[in-house]
């Protein structure tokens, strides 16, 4: 019995071992995968972009009823490496790709205008996880949308 | 115990002064009569002096009465261990049965993370911290969609002259 006993700790103890080196450590990858789309929203009866429909109700609370598609940017971060996105003239987003915890991806968002800093948006997302974000200016708002991949 | 220990044991007690009148009076007649056993019993009685010096000496000293301090305290509190050594911890694994237990333990444990890690935690995207800039007019709200739980962040206050 004892020894039977002594067998079973002793495997426990590989086992769990075993486990611990697998999940121990965060194994996050080194890279990440962004895409930025970047979206203008007006109010002045342009034609809705049809594949941007499902953010239409995000918007329509800021009075914006139609969105078109600027363009879009994919790239990969190394981590610490950050990419500088234009959304419209020296208004722009910097992609800060910082770690990657439990499957989750930090990075950061940083708006700024002619290069001073508006404001930072800090995000843990899954990987194929999205973030939104938006810049209302007046009449013309802008809206990011940002997927992790 | 043979006659040679029990007759030394009786020398003994002879020379330390136990015995009754009617013990020491046989024990003089038989230590006349065997001059080996009055030999011994002069090495005893010699003995006595420097025992008695020894222990006197001993137990008057500090460290002494410390060492029995300590004794008498550890027998005081018996649900008192003193601090082991560092080793003392596994001393677990000399039982099996509490071995295992640990083992046991240490696989939920290590297969909980593991399934944590392999889910991701929450399913959607969040908002971990804001940090304004320069710019004291920007007001950061975040929301998230009813839909999806996608998380919506606001950056209101950015004025541009440039619209595309």
């Amino acid at each position: 019995m004892r020894r039977a006993s002594r067998t079973i700790a002793l495997l426990g103890l590989v086992a769990a071992s075993a486990v611990l080196l697998v999940a121990g450590p965060a194994r996050g990858q080194d890279s990440a995968q962004f895409e930025v789309i970047i979206v203008k929203a007006t109010n002045d009866g342009n034609s809705m972009d049809t594949a941007l429909n499902k953010y239409a109700h995000l918007l329509k609370g800021k009075g914006y009823t139609n969105l078109s598609k600027l363009g879009s940017t994919a790239f990969a971060l190394a981590k610490g490496a950050a990419r500088t996105v234009t959304i419209v003239g020296n208004l722009k987003a910097e992609i800060t790709y910082k770690s990657e915890i439990n499957k989750r991806v930090a990075f950061k968002c940083q708006i700024t205008k002619g290069g001073k800093a508006q404001a930072t948006v800090n995000y843990s997302v899954p990987r194929g996880g999205k973030t939104v974000v938006v810049v209302p200016m007046g009449s013309v708002g802008y809206m990011l949308i940002i997927h992790v991949r | 115990m043979d006659n040679a220990t029990r007759l030394e044991i009786e020398i003994g007690r002879y020379v330390d002064g136990e015995m009754t009148a009617a013990e020491r009076a046989a024990m003089e007649r038989r230590l006349e009569a065997e001059p080996g056993l009055r030999r011994i019993a002069d090495e005893l009685a010699a003995l006595r002096p420097h025992v008695a010096k020894a222990v006197s000496s001993s137990a008057g000293s500090i460290e002494a009465e410390r060492l029995w301090r300590g004794v008498a305290e550890r027998i005081a509190a018996p649900g008192r261990r003193p601090l082991g050594t560092f080793l003392d911890g596994f001393r677990v694994f000399l039982r099996p049965r509490m071995a295992a237990g640990v083992a046991v333990t240490l696989v939920l444990v290590g297969l909980f993370i593991l399934f944590a890690q392999l889910t991701g935690g929450k399913a959607v995207a969040e908002v971990t911290e804001i940090e304004y800039g320069e710019n004291p007019d920007v007001v950061v709200s975040v929301g998230e969609d009813a839909t999806d739980g996608t998380p919506i962040v606001w950056i209101d206050g950015i004025v541009t002259d440039e619209v595309n």
